[in-house]
């Protein structure tokens, strides 16, 4: 069983993680075109490198982040969302 | 074939006609004594005379209709404050309060309540329910309807959760007062670990849903350890 270091929680078994998808920065509510917004809803990077990804754990409805090898699929790193850069987390700025 | 598994278990229950609300899994008490909580619905005070013996090595509590509360916001601790309730220190961790209500923290901003098995939850019930009685940035949490509240007891413990869960929950590395986020016999659950009436208890809170499942696993679990279901009265 693969195992997920969680910052709330401690290490806990994969199966209690879902998915999130990519960490990106939201487009601007009042501003953005909407080639920008569907870049932003239908796009992802299909490269190799480091992800920086959303992941949440289901038995204690908690979101963090965390960043993952896409080629090793190692997981380097996990942390609340709230030490994210301010235009990158949540909208409206909440963490757990 | 144990009786766990029987499928002639009677839907009707009689004394369930008079209660509007119960738990889940109220049809695998039927024969037990029962007692009223300060919600208006009954839990199990008492299975049999062996009561204290299977507690003491391993027991199995249905507590779901015992009131228990929650709270989220920056401002919770002002409200906890307010009401003589202890505050975890941090995270996944909880404490008692005096009369025996256990203060669980369960995020930087999230904490729930259980309530006392001594007063059968009246302090809890006097607690704010609504948004417009507490804080402002404190909103209440509806978890005794989002959620069954379980409890194992007795000495075996740690050996029964071993079976149960990936999480090493010894008394060494999981003493009284801590608290795992985690997935129990595959289904997503909240442990805490309590001391109360001297006995050492696990309480269980899982979705409401999945708690006659959850009832049966836990039952499954304590066989091996001379265990059983048990009564409200060994706690008090």
């Amino acid at each position: 069983m693969k195992i997920m270091p969680c910052p709330l929680n401690g290490p806990r078994n994969i199966s209690e993680f879902v998915y999130g998808g990519e960490v990106t920065p939201l487009p601007s509510v009042e501003s953005a075109p909407d080639k920008a917004w569907a870049e932003h809803t239908f796009y992802a990077y299909n490269g190799t490198g480091v992800a920086r990804e959303w992941w949440y754990h289901t038995p204690s409805g908690y979101w963090f982040v965390a960043e993952r090898h896409r080629v090793s699929d190692e997981i380097l790193r996990t942390y609340d969302p709230s030490e994210l850069p301010s235009d990158e987390s949540t909208p409206d700025g909440e963490t757990c | 074939m144990s009786e766990l598994y029987q499928t002639d278990i009677s839907a009707h229950v009689e004394w369930a006609d008079a209660e509007l609300a119960r738990s889940g899994c109220y049809r695998r008490s039927a024969g037990a004594r029962r007692v009223e909580t300060a919600a208006g619905a009954s839990v199990i005070a008492q299975v049999d005379n062996g009561d204290v013996q299977r507690a003491a090595k391993a027991g199995v509590l249905e507590l779901s209709m015992l009131p228990r509360t929650g709270y989220r916001g920056t401002t919770t601790t002002d409200l906890l404050a307010a009401n003589k309730l202890p505050i975890p220190a941090r995270p996944n961790t909880a404490a008692s309060s005096a009369n025996g209500e256990c203060v669980l923290r369960l995020s930087q901003k999230e904490y729930w309540l259980l309530a006392s098995p001594a007063d059968l939850g009246a302090a809890v019930m006097a607690l704010p329910t609504t948004g417009a009685e507490t804080p402002d940035h404190c909103y209440p949490l509806f978890c005794m309807d989002s959620h069954a509240w379980l409890m194992l007891t007795g000495e075996h413990l740690s050996n029964i959760m071993s079976k149960l869960s990936g999480v090493d929950m010894r008394e060494s590395v999981f003493p009284v007062g801590s608290i795992a986020q985690t997935s129990i016999a595959r289904i997503n659950a909240i442990m805490v670990r309590q001391q109360i009436n001297g006995l050492p208890v696990m309480s269980i809170l899982c979705d409401t849903a999945s708690s006659d499942y959850l009832w049966t696993a836990l039952m499954d679990a304590v066989q091996e350890f001379e265990g059983g279901a048990v009564g409200l009265d060994v706690l008090r």
